[in-house]
């Protein structure tokens, strides 16, 4: 028995591919922009390429994410949270905690010895801090979103980014540039605020090791090394963190299949 | 009238009251609004005036952000907004309590703001565990009547005051009858419907509510018969939006108890028998459940929420916390501590008025839910 998790995010859409054993047979990330069936249609198109399979071969097909809804062929949909709780355990079977950053929302999840979620919070409102937010930040710097991270290792002036509102950072931001600042100084700057905003959303549920990191955003070493300096710990972080709520609704479906 | 009319015109009553309260004025009552809580409205009712609970509006917030900060609580935000922008004429007068700094605050603004035939500020004392309340809160029952015979031109007296006490009385009995046919059987009638009922008690005169009350329990089924659903308890002051409880509804929820000022709150509590009308009032607002902007004895109101928890038999508590209620922010700590060392499953959702068709909040219900029946499978 093959089943499927696809998650429809905001910015991308992963698929998941999973045996009835629980072993990832194929994996698919694709950039899109919004969430739309169509992004959701061709991340399980790319996975079951990779696999060589068809859609008919799919016993059952769990959709999540923001585009759930949405998300055509599933047979069911889950949130994000449970999803992206499962992923991580099935990984990780010592995770307590998990952050996830994606596009347009962080979330930080706790979940028990049994991999159920007992605990979780959101951002509110607007997308500071996500991956939405650095996309903006890489933009007003000029700078490649995959070479933020490490450029801001390489920092000489610790500077601070007092707002994480992605549009008073942008001009927080264009002004250090004015002020002759160095970009990757800028840069570290930007992942301190965002490490800030995400320790401050975990002291709402409480932080218990082994912490895992999920989504776009944990490919960002400058961010993970900021949020682990501020917790004083190492993450977990998977090969593939963007696929991580795609394997969670993979093994929901896999539950679902097997009790239907 | 059919089960299912009456439940039609409730929920319509519910969303919009103010169709309603207009034909009241067209029959010669005044209304009397109040915002939340613990005004008597059995006093303004004996009075012959028509009292009125205020419970905000979902519309933008235009006017009210002249008058209050934009961190004021989203309830009298929302309350002001109604009445200045939305429904500025109808309404003749108001009572309004100080249950916090805000309520307080707004009372003034209130009085310089909106122009009304009456204004009664009712002081509520928020220590009710001193011996002291009690006396003050007789006090201020006594300065409200004085007022409405004032305003009327009629004095009223116990005989008006009965009549009244008992036509509350029997309403809230009938609600709470709905409310346990609903408990052995959740499928009698949904979330939203339920919640409807006790929201058209807010704006209905009894007299006019009892009837299509008794249709009600008349016509519902009395047999038990659980589900399968999750179970949980709401706590916190006020559902809004109501659209939250359609999203408990499409997620498989059973509503099994609640601490909520519109909810059991306001229907739990019968004015008693006593030889002062006015001592029946305050007995009856001294027997209470405790709520947020009420403080007493340490931890009454955490225990009186794992009590209810308990004898439920719930799976989980949804908090649903008005966005800078301070009352409820400096709650929150403690109660998400107690409930986090009982390992008890329990969700805060900050909720606006505005914030209608909120993508956000429904995924954060879901995957509590989820949580929940997750328990259940692997517990």
């Amino acid at each position: 028995m093959i089943v499927a998790g696809v998650d429809a995010g905001s910015l991308s859409a992963e698929a998941a591919l999973v045996d009835d054993g629980g072993k990832v047979l194929a994996q698919s990330v694709v950039l899109m922009g919004g969430c739309s069936a169509k992004a959701s249609e061709k991340a399980l198109k790319v996975a079951l390429e990779e696999a060589n399979l068809s859609i008919d071969d799919l016993t059952y097909i769990v959709a999540t994410g923001c585009g759930r809804e949405i998300s055509p062929y599933a047979n069911a949909r889950v949130t994000e949270i449970t999803c992206i709780a499962r992923g991580a355990f099935s990984l990780y079977p010592s995770c307590r905690t998990i952050i996830d950053i994606g596009g347009q929302d962080t979330k930080v999840i706790r979940v028990n010895e049994r991999g159920i979620v007992s605990e979780f919070d959101m951002n509110d409102k607007c997308a500071a801090g996500t991956g939405r937010f650095l996309e903006v930040m890489a933009n007003a710097l000029g700078v490649g979103l995959e070479e933020m991270g490490q450029r801001s290792l390489d920092f000489e002036e610790d500077l601070q980014i007092s707002s994480v509102c992605t549009v008073f950072a942008e001009s927080e931001v264009i002004s250090l540039q004015s002020q002759g600042k160095k970009v990757n100084d800028i840069l570290r700057g930007i992942h301190k605020a965002i490490a800030d905003r995400t320790v401050g959303l975990l002291e709402r549920i409480g932080v218990e090791k082994d912490v895992v990191m999920t989504g776009g955003v944990a490919k960002n070493i400058g961010v993970v090394r900021a949020i682990e300096q501020k917790l004083g710990l190492a993450l977990l972080i998977p090969e593939e963190p963007q696929t991580v709520g795609a394997i969670g609704a993979a093994h929901i479906a896999l539950q679902k299949a097997r009790s239907a | 009238m059919k089960k299912e009319d009456v439940l039609k015109t409730l929920h319509e009553i519910s969303m919009d009251p103010f169709p309603y309260l207009e034909s009241k004025r067209e029959k010669g009552f005044k209304i009397i609004g109040s915002p939340l809580a613990d005004v008597p409205s059995e006093l303004i009712h004996a009075a012959g005036l028509m009292p009125v609970t205020i419970l905000g509006t979902n519309r933008p917030i235009v006017k009210a952000g002249g008058h209050l900060p934009d961190n004021a609580c989203s309830l009298s935000r929302s309350n002001l907004e109604l009445v200045l922008n939305y429904q500025p004429r109808s309404f003749d007068g108001f009572v309004f309590p100080q249950v916090c700094d805000t309520t307080q605050h707004l009372s003034d603004i209130w009085k310089m703001t909106i122009s009304s035939e009456f204004f009664a500020s009712f002081l509520i004392p928020r220590q009710v565990d001193r011996p002291s309340a009690r006396h003050w809160f007789y006090a201020e029952t006594r300065r409200l009547k004085e007022q409405l015979e004032a305003y009327t031109g009629n004095p009223f007296g116990r005989e008006a005051l009965e009549e009244s006490f008992s036509l509350y009385n029997e309403a809230r009995r009938l609600l709470r009858k709905i409310y346990g046919i609903k408990r052995k059987n959740p499928a009698a009638l949904s979330n939203r419907q339920l919640f409807d009922l006790i929201r058209a008690f807010c704006y209905m005169d009894p007299r006019d509510l009892i009837p299509m009350l008794e249709t009600m329990t008349e016509n519902l089924p009395k047999e038990k018969a659980e589900d399968e659903n999750v179970r949980v308890v709401l706590s916190g002051i006020v559902v809004e939006p109501s659209q939250l409880l359609d999203i408990l509804d499409e997620l498989g929820v059973s509503i099994v108890g609640d601490d909520l000022t519109v909810g059991t709150r306001m229907i739990a509590y019968d004015v008693p028998e006593a030889e002062d009308p006015l001592e029946a009032l305050t007995a009856r607002h001294f027997d209470k459940s405790p709520f947020s902007p009420i403080r007493d004895v340490g931890t009454r109101l955490y225990d009186h929420l794992l009590g209810l928890f308990e004898t439920t038999g719930a799976d989980g508590i949804i908090f649903f916390h008005i966005k800078f209620c301070e009352s409820q922010d400096y709650d929150l700590p403690d109660l998400k501590h107690i409930m986090r060392e009982r390992r008890i499953p329990m969700i805060v959702l900050d909720t606006e008025y505005q914030s209608v068709t909120k993508a956000q909040t429904k995924t954060r219900l879901e995957a509590f839910i989820e949580s929940l029946y997750g328990e259940r499978e692997n517990g």
